[in-house]
């Protein structure tokens, strides 16, 4: 044995233990801190970090995350933060957490320090206040005419183009049906009884002697006229035919030209009384403001991520290596699969009720077999999710419900039930409002 | 300047200083580090056993580098012999009870290259002991005095490097 190897062996292994535990968790600290900050755009601050070997887990203490919009408030904060660790997969170089629990969640928080994260930026227009400002001038415009006596001026229906089309429309099927009679009417049996008996005449030629040549050539002449008369009709019928497919493909066109045409009557009449806009899209903007409608889009802009994020259920070929100098790995039969990163069971629960919770997340959930499950909550909204990527078509449902949302001094609520198998998309958003309108137009 | 070092060790050891069985036995280890593939568990097991055990350093680093070079000629040997062991019913419970076991699963046996040149490491070690003893007290009696004589030793001897560098270890010293 040769005992100074083994002493600096040791000594280096002392030496890499002792570096691991008091230097990992500042590393980890300031990685979560700094990647955070970057994906987020605003402070992600870390009290502490703890590094526990058995079992193996890390703790995290005093997370806050900034607010993007407001500088010294945070978006979230928790007390603390434990991760359960697998250790099996962690020699696979996979991550398996087996439980991420946290205690002490609440949203919107004060804080000391400023949030913001110091960058060139454009100047900010105070969303809030833009809607606020939006809403009262719709609500203003739309008092303000409904207090006056509306003058509509005179127009005649025949000027509206969706009528134009509507009649249009009446004619083309009109002819449509003409057509549809001609070619009912058309009757075949005439030229197909003269071709039938023609054919029995040019059956019967016997020619014997010089007289019989002229009677056969009459009978052959009978037929080549009956041929070309059939021909004939075969012909107007196709003619009648092509017309009708025309026919209908104008149909279809015109019927769908009136959808339009009556959102530009609509419009033009609007204009004509000069009334707000009362359609879904804008009414939405309107009421809910731009910040609720800009936080929906960006809300289904993430879940349309997390939905590519999530990978189908794919078999992946798996490359063929050279044997030369690399080898062949040869698998055999495992008694437990890994999947390369896997969030077995997350929940970070606030003393008001709120919480965030994620099941089985995984990055190959066709491994783990079960589909990811993600749920949160807070005094006004909830909202529950599933991922499935177990089987060949990926399903997904997603429920969505925030509820008593200020809109000036109205309240709302918005319900979302959307259902994704494959590429079929089934959803379901309903909206309402309470106290929109002023009490005295009630 | 490493090979030059390396060689002088090499040479230190052969010629007097350390016993045939330090050197016999460095050799061998760095046998099995030469060749399998650099990265494997067995060979972080190899290179604590040099470290820990009293075998000669220099020699397994020699050993190490040329059988990492003649390792490739091996190759094709080592991949046919690993498959057919990997392949082979009777063992498949072994390799499976490799495969499932964490810390085992890193030693990559399941790898046709990694097991094969394990096996034709551990097929080469009793010999390549044996005859690594045999050959350093050959070498002592037989073959120093006449490498001495060679022209390949002395212009190493005489080169300016060498010179250099012995200057530079008396320093040391």
């Amino acid at each position: 044995m040769r005992w100074k190897g083994f002493i600096t062996l040791a000594v280096l292994f002392a030496l890499t233990v002792a570096g691991s535990h008091f230097l990992a968790p500042r590393i980890i600290q300031s990685s979560i801190e700094k990647v955070g900050t970057a994906v987020w755009g605003a402070r992600v601050e870390l009290e502490e970090v703890r590094v526990s070997y058995s079992p193996m887990a890390l703790r995290l203490k005093g997370l806050a995350v900034a607010s993007r919009t407001k500088e010294f408030e945070n978006m979230m904060e928790v007390e603390s933060m434990t991760f359960s660790l697998l250790v099996p997969p962690l020699l696979e170089r996979k991550i398996n957490i087996e439980e991420i629990s946290g205690k002490g969640l609440a949203f919107g928080t004060e804080r000391e320090t400023s949030g913001f994260v110091p960058r060139k930026e454009k100047e900010k227009k105070d969303k809030a206040q833009i809607w606020r400002q939006q809403l009262s001038d719709w609500l203003t415009q739309v008092k303000k005419r409904a207090a006056e006596r509306i003058e509509i001026p005179e127009f005649s229906i025949e000027e509206l183009d969706s009528f134009k089309k509507v009649r249009q429309t009446r004619d083309d099927l009109e002819n449509l049906q003409v057509q549809a009679d001609s070619i009912k009417e058309t009757d075949a049996r005439p030229v197909t009884s003269r071709i039938e008996n023609s054919v029995e005449d040019a059956r019967k030629i016997n020619i014997k002697s010089e007289r019989d040549i002229a009677p056969a050539r009459d009978k052959i002449n009978e037929l080549q006229s009956a041929v070309k008369e059939a021909e004939e009709f075969i012909n107007d019928l196709n003619r009648k035919a092509s017309e009708f497919q025309s026919g209908i493909s104008s149909v279809i066109a015109s019927a769908g030209e009136i959808d339009q045409a009556r959102r530009g009557d609509y419009r033009s009449v609007m204009d004509m009384m000069q009334l707000p806009s009362i359609e879904v899209g804008d009414i939405a903007e309107t009421v809910f403001g731009p910040v609720v409608v800009d936080n929906f889009m960006t809300f289904m802009g993430y879940l349309e991520t997390a939905r590519k994020y999530i990978p189908p259920r794919t078999e992946k070929k798996k490359a063929t290596r050279p044997p030369r100098f690399k080898g062949e790995d040869i698998a055999f039969y495992r008694e437990k699969m890994y999947p390369p990163f896997l969030i077995e069971q997350a929940l970070v629960s606030g003393a008001g009720g709120e919480y965030v919770k994620f099941e089985d997340f995984s990055s190959a959930p066709w491994i783990h077999g079960r589909p990811a499950v993600a749920a949160a909550a807070a005094s006004n909204f909830e909202i529950n999710a599933s991922f499935d990527r177990t089987q060949d078509t990926p399903r997904d449902l997603i429920v969505f419900q925030y509820r008593d949302f200020a809109i000036d001094q109205a309240l709302g609520d918005l319900n979302l039930r959307a259902e994704f198998t494959g590429r079929e998309i089934d959803s379901r958003i309903v909206w309402s409002g309470r106290g929109l309108l002023p009490q005295d137009w009630l | 300047m490493f090979w030059m070092k390396l060689l002088k060790k090499l040479l230190k050891a052969l010629n007097a200083d350390v016993s045939p069985s330090e050197v016999a036995g460095g050799f061998v280890l760095g046998v099995f580090l030469g060749l399998s593939p650099t990265f494997s568990l067995h060979n972080l097991l190899i290179v604590t056993l040099i470290i820990i055990l009293k075998v000669n350093i220099s020699a397994a680093i020699f050993s190490a580098l040329v059988f990492g070079i003649v390792g490739y000629a091996f190759d094709g040997l080592s991949h046919q012999l690993g498959r057919a062991l990997l392949m082979s019913a009777p063992l498949e419970g072994v390799w499976s009870f490799f495969y499932n076991t964490p810390l085992l699963a890193l030693a990559r046996f399941h790898n046709t290259v990694v097991l094969g040149s394990v096996v034709i490491s551990l097929i080469l070690l009793m010999p390549m002991y044996i005859y690594g003893k045999k050959f350093v007290v050959y070498y002592r009696r037989d073959l120093s005095h006449k490498v001495e004589k060679m022209k390949i030793y002395k212009i190493v001897k005489s080169s300016k490097i060498y010179k250099f560098y012995m200057k530079v270890q008396k320093f040391k010293v």
